[in-house]
């Protein structure tokens, strides 16, 4: 008998669809994070106990790999599991799928730890929530897994060669009922930072569409080192760990200015791809001519 | 005749709820808009035409019920039956539904009209839809 919990299904709006024709990383993870609130009840953190204890699940890691693009229009529904519980860390995955072509969009890998969203602690897994677990625990080897991450993961350190790619304050409708920012908008960040990294590297958008270019995530892996509250003033450092062939890599850390702790690290594997032909090509010249010496990687 | 499927699933944000501490009823519109997109796939629109902007089910006439609260963080989802067709619409009963508690929350009769976008004009349910169509019948009493 199957474990895998339905916890996703609609649509993509136009509105949620970017410059580059298709649905943008934001709202790949808006459905993550509803996804996991239905993953949530399955284990029997129901809306209604997280709202009452406040307390309940939250990620520390978090694997995005983004399969096909997704369209205006396009239907998606989504399965999760659990995969295994180690010590008091829950590791699951969140699969959306291109409903009407019966194809795997983006997985969500991920681990979670059990948390207090009033003092922020991390807590041990309570014993129904662990039972529960483990019961839906399973391998799930008919469903797909990505290999692991490649290449050096982004420390979660300040470097040299970072430079300012977004600056916000978190704004309550950014929020969860926790007053903890939702992870839309942590993405949203990081995609807002794409048009400042081609800026870096000696781009505008104006080339890039001269070129009839586009770019693409293809994956993200990220860790949360601290939650984001309202009104909290972050910055978003960036900076290019490598750029070679067809592959881009880039790097960032979000910053909380209140405590100057960098809450989320995260390493983000790109491309660029023919916006006719929906193709991936050699990356511009201006990202494989940006001086090597200033790549990340330099530092790891 | 089999009846409902689920069209939407998905949990209310705390930026959808309003000073009352409940989800605004703008937001029940805009799930009802993800199973009208659901059911369009299910009963034979062509996905290239739905992303295409070519054909489509367009809302013609709305009734809802507000049965229930919404709080932020509650999981939902949305099932979604046919109750009657003509030649070129069909009558869609959608079922809101706290997937947590079970408890119905909203209730929508919908007459959805079959549209050719260019024309800007409903045209007549095809045979391969009105096919499809059977799978999700449902009758009056089930709806209520």
């Amino acid at each position: 008998m199957s474990k895998l919990i339905a916890c996703y299904r609609g649509n993509v709006n136009a509105w949620e669809c970017d410059q580059m024709g298709h649905m943008n990383v934001q709202f790949y993870m808006s459905r993550g994070a509803e996804a996991f609130g239905h993953l949530q009840n399955a284990l029997g953190l129901s809306p209604a106990r997280i709202r009452e204890e406040k307390k309940g699940l939250r990620f520390k890691s978090l694997r995005i790999q983004f399969k096909a693009e997704v369209h205006a229009g396009s239907a998606l529904h989504g399965l999760c599991g659990v995969r295994e519980v180690v010590g008091d860390t829950l590791h699951g995955f969140i699969h959306l799928f291109d409903t009407a072509f019966d194809r795997l969009s983006a997985v969500f890998e991920f681990t979670a730890a059990y948390t207090d969203f009033v003092s922020d602690e991390t807590l041990p897994l309570p014993a129904d929530l662990r039972d529960t677990a483990e019961t839906l625990s399973d391998e799930h080897p008919e469903s797909y897994r990505p290999a692991p991450f490649s290449g050096t993961l982004m420390p979660s350190t300040a470097l040299d060669h970072m430079f300012e790619s977004s600056r916000a304050s978190v704004n309550t409708w950014e929020c969860d009922q926790f007053n903890h920012i939702e992870m839309r908008h942590v993405v949203g960040y990081f995609s807002d930072a794409a048009t400042h990294i081609i800026g870096a590297v000696g781009l505008t958008r104006g080339e890039i569409r001269r070129r009839n270019l586009g770019s693409a995530a293809l994956d993200y892996y990220t860790e949360f080192h601290a939650p984001i509250k309202m009104s909290a003033p972050i910055v978003l450092k960036s900076g290019l760990i490598s750029a070679e062939r067809k592959i881009f890599r880039f790097g960032h850390n979000l910053v909380d200015l209140d405590s100057g702790n960098i809450a989320v690290t995260t390493t983000v594997v790109g491309c660029y791809f023919d916006m006719s032909l929906r193709k991936s090509v050699a990356l511009p010249d201006e990202f494989t001519n940006y001086p090597k010496e200033k790549w990340l990687s330099n530092q790891f | 005749m089999s009846g409902y499927a689920e069209t939407y699933r998905g949990q209310v944000l705390a930026s959808e709820c309003n000073f009352l501490g409940h989800m605004n009823i703008q937001f029940y519109a805009a799930r009802v808009s993800h199973a009208i997109w659901s059911m369009s796939y299910m009963i034979g629109i062509p996905a290239e035409d739905i992303k295409g902007g070519k054909k489509a089910l367009v809302s013609v006439r709305q009734e809802i019920d507000f049965l229930g609260e919404l709080m932020a963080g509650d999981i939902l989802h949305m099932e979604t039956g046919i109750l009657k067709t003509t030649n070129k619409t069909l009558t869609l009963h959608n079922k809101l539904i706290n997937s947590a508690t079970g408890e119905t929350v909203m209730t929508n009769e919908m007459t959805a009209a079959y549209m050719d976008v260019s024309l800007r004009k409903a045209v007549p349910l095809t045979s391969e839809m009105r096919a499809n169509i059977e799978n999700f019948m449902i009758t009056q009493e089930a709806a209520t």
